[in-house]
């Protein structure tokens, strides 16, 4: 059942791409961008390993429920809001440059709100079924993806006009240090941990997530793969020129004998699946917080039928979507996604630290011996 | 009322879901060929011409039938737009993978002119883009007779789709835009020319970042190929005295570039080759057989080291041996600057390694 936890990481992992990741990682791929890749992992794992190993002292309790034992409602319902309002704007600037890419390479001429609109009314209600849904869908979509991320992975490495060369040279870069920017960027590709503060009300007592080596492992292939394939296709100096970076890229591998002959639409289908994975969980983990921030809310993850509160607060959501694009334009998407990105590192680091405290406390406070030990030493403080 | 919602719903939001944006494709024009030339109007200086097919539902050979628009403009992007109101169809690039640049319009262009191409979405990174001789119109203007349907003789004339030739490099858009902008490799273009009512593609430009370039001959341009890519599809030749001449078709292929640092560095190239004689004086590998590769070997090693040393005066560098420096001492900044006072002074170092798997099916 521990699969579960990986689809999380894998399709948070690859929605770098529609996150402008890449873009700032090859901005500065002469400072530091190859290092940020590495303090990455070593950041990632750390952050992932830390936080499953937590969340093993709270079986079968969400991050609401466990905030609940441990600081008064207002606190809990403050920092509620607080990952809410966070991981809505991921999803809100993810379900925009969706749009942008999807209007500009599908169709042009035609009115990008209505991208939007086709994407926010599946995401509402995708959201808004209940969490054991949740988690089928995202198999489902996962192992629809796959085939078609296999095949671009292939077609890009097998391609001869892949330029080791110039990969080579980027990653000889390797001495400058990261800036927070290009940190916040290279820890992305291991975010989808976080799934485990809702879906961990999911996974009972003696529930163990395995084979977490795969999580260095699999961050750093998708940080390399969305870092290097895109300069080795398009040079070290011309790849900085492109903003749909990915799309590009993928428009560059050609195939001879298919039905179609631009790789671009298969990438352009993957990603369709993907950011409806993205906003599908985004919504559902939003709706579920601002639910639970009520003091006397009951966590139901098999609900059915499905409450109307549920589609009344994912429909806020979309709304919000719609409202950012009124603003937005490529360059301010742009800016406030690196924003973004900062702001949600910082944020993982404070949640990481505060959910090993609260390990540390229900550790104590479930074995009695050591409450024993606490006393004395605050005793002789 | 919410089963009726239930079932409104989707159908709504199936409206957005309309195909080709509204229009059909008998009411758009496909183009399959571009041209670009330089005019001597400095107000408009380029001569946009596009080759549009007129769809049919027949597909045999010579049942193409195409159109071509030309107009003069300031900019390729108002020419093509001036070109809609030429056309009674809305014009679709979607399909256009071959690009034609004149002659002409090498010596001024720069990659910001050409940003056009890559800046258009439906425009493949994977078009391939090709030099017209004498100018891209005159290339447009061949109708060849093999044509099953509407500029489908270029499409197959490069990659290695229909004809494989040796003599035909081909350069994809996203290809020659990097190496634009890349330190240390310089584009390479196939250069067309209209003969007829066929194409000649045997030929190919190297161009500087400038836009200037050097022009390969015939030969040239196949061991060009043959030292850049795997394809097999070549042939090495030796002159005997006697007239005669012997000719290996190379069946596999494979060539390594390393580049020795010191004062002045030296390029190492290794070619490796094996194949079956084409052609030969009868009874001659049998005499000789090691002899006859090694002869073999040397002329190849000479035709591939005039050829560097030809590029290499002309101050281009398509084999990117500046990339292949920087990438195996992970040079940095400086090292580019060393690699470019010294490259008019490289050597080079080619040895070739013939391997005659047998002379063909007589003796």
């Amino acid at each position: 059942m521990y699969r579960y936890f990986y689809y999380h990481v894998f399709y948070i992992g690859m929605m770098n791409v529609m996150l402008f990741v890449p873009h700032i990682l090859i901005k500065h791929r002469f400072d530091g961008a190859v290092s940020g890749i590495l303090a990455g992992i070593v950041i990632g794992t750390v952050l992932t390993v830390g936080t499953v190993y937590c969340y093993r002292q709270f079986p079968e309790l969400g991050l609401p429920e466990i905030l609940k034992r441990y600081f008064p409602d207002w606190i809990v319902a403050a920092l509620l809001y607080l990952s809410c309002l966070l991981w809505l704007a991921g999803g809100v600037l993810g379900s925009y440059t969706f749009a942008q890419t999807m209007g500009l390479f599908f169709n042009p001429d035609m009115n990008h709100y209505q991208f939007l609109l086709l994407i926010i009314v599946s995401s509402v209600f995708a959201g808004s079924r209940s969490t054991r849904t949740i988690q089928f869908a995202n198999e489902i979509l996962f192992w629809l993806c796959m085939p078609l991320l296999l095949f671009i992975l292939f077609k890009a490495f097998s391609s001869p006009y892949l330029s080791w060369d110039a990969i080579r040279i980027v990653a000889g870069y390797v001495a400058g240090p990261p800036s927070l920017t290009l940190l916040a960027a290279s820890t992305f590709f291991y975010t989808g941990y976080l799934n485990l503060t809702l879906f961990n009300r999911l996974y009972p007592a003696k529930f163990r997530i395995k084979r977490l080596w795969s999580i260095p492992l699999l961050g750093a292939f998708l940080g390399f793969v969305s870092f290097f394939i895109p300069i080795g296709l398009h040079g070290t100096m011309g790849v900085e020129q492109y903003i749909y970076l990915w799309s590009v890229t993928a428009d560059s591998m050609s195939l001879k004998y298919g039905f179609i002959q631009r790789i671009l639409f298969i990438f352009l289908i993957m990603f369709t699946l993907l950011s409806l994975m993205f906003m599908m969980n985004v919504f559902h983990a939003c709706m579920e917080y601002i639910k639970a921030s009520h003091p006397r809310h009951k966590p139901q993850p098999e609900q059915l039928p499905v409450p109307k509160t549920n589609w009344i607060v994912c429909s806020f959501f979309g709304a919000a979507c719609f409202l950012f694009s009124l603003w937005a334009n490529e360059g301010r998407s742009q800016w406030a996604t690196e924003l973004w990105l900062i702001v949600r590192f910082l944020f993982e680091l404070g949640s990481f630290v505060l959910i090993i405290v609260l390990a540390l406390l229900e550790k104590r406070r479930s074995s009695p011996s050591s409450r024993s030990t606490t006393s004395s030493a605050s005793s002789g403080q | 009322m919410k089963r009726l919602l239930r079932i409104l719903l989707p159908l709504v939001l199936c409206l957005n879901v309309s195909g080709c944006g509204m229009k059909d494709i008998d009411k758009r024009f496909y183009v399959v060929t571009t041209g670009v030339d330089l005019t001597d109007n400095p107000e408009k200086p380029y001569r946009i011409s596009l080759r549009l097919a007129i769809t049919s539902a027949q597909v045999e050979s010579g049942s193409s039938r195409t159109e071509i628009e030309t107009i003069d403009a300031p900019s390729i992007a108002e020419g093509v737009r001036h070109l809609k109101s030429h056309v009674d169809k809305e014009l679709e690039f979607g399909h256009c993978r071959i690009f034609v640049l004149g002659k002409s319009l090498l010596r001024t262009a720069s990659p910001e002119t050409m940003s056009f191409f890559s800046r258009r979405r439906d425009i493949q990174m994977i078009s391939v883009f090709a030099v017209g001789e004498p100018d891209a119109l005159s290339v447009l203007k061949v109708s060849p007779k093999s044509e099953r349907y509407p500029g489908n003789a270029l499409f197959l004339s490069f990659g290695n789709e229909g004809t494989e030739s040796p003599y035909t490099i081909t350069t994809y858009l996203f290809d020659l835009v990097r190496k634009a902008y890349e330190r240390g490799i310089d584009p390479i273009l196939p250069v067309i020319k209209a003969e007829g009512r066929t194409y000649v593609i045997d030929q190919a430009v190297v161009l500087n970042k400038k836009g200037t370039g050097l022009l390969l001959t015939p030969k040239e341009t196949q061991l060009y190929k043959m030292t850049t890519s795997r394809s097999a599809k070549a042939e090495v030749v030796l002159p005997l005295d006697e007239q005669a001449r012997v000719v290996l078709t190379v069946s596999q292929l494979r060539t390594k570039i390393g580049i020795d640092r010191g004062t002045v560095p030296t390029v190492r190239m290794k070619v490796r080759v094996s194949g079956i004689l084409e052609e030969s004086p009868p009874g001659l590998l049998e005499r000789d057989w090691h002899g006859l590769e090694r002869r073999m070997e040397e002329s190849l090693s000479g035709q591939i080291e005039d050829l560097l040393i030809k590029i290499r005066n002309s101050g281009t560098d398509p084999y990117g041996f500046g990339l292949k420096y920087l990438s195996q001492y992970f040079g940095k900044e400086k090292d580019y600057k060393y690699w470019q006072s010294v490259y008019p002074e490289v050597k080079f170092k080619v040895e070739s390694d013939i391997h005659i798997k047998g002379p063909g099916v007589i003796r």
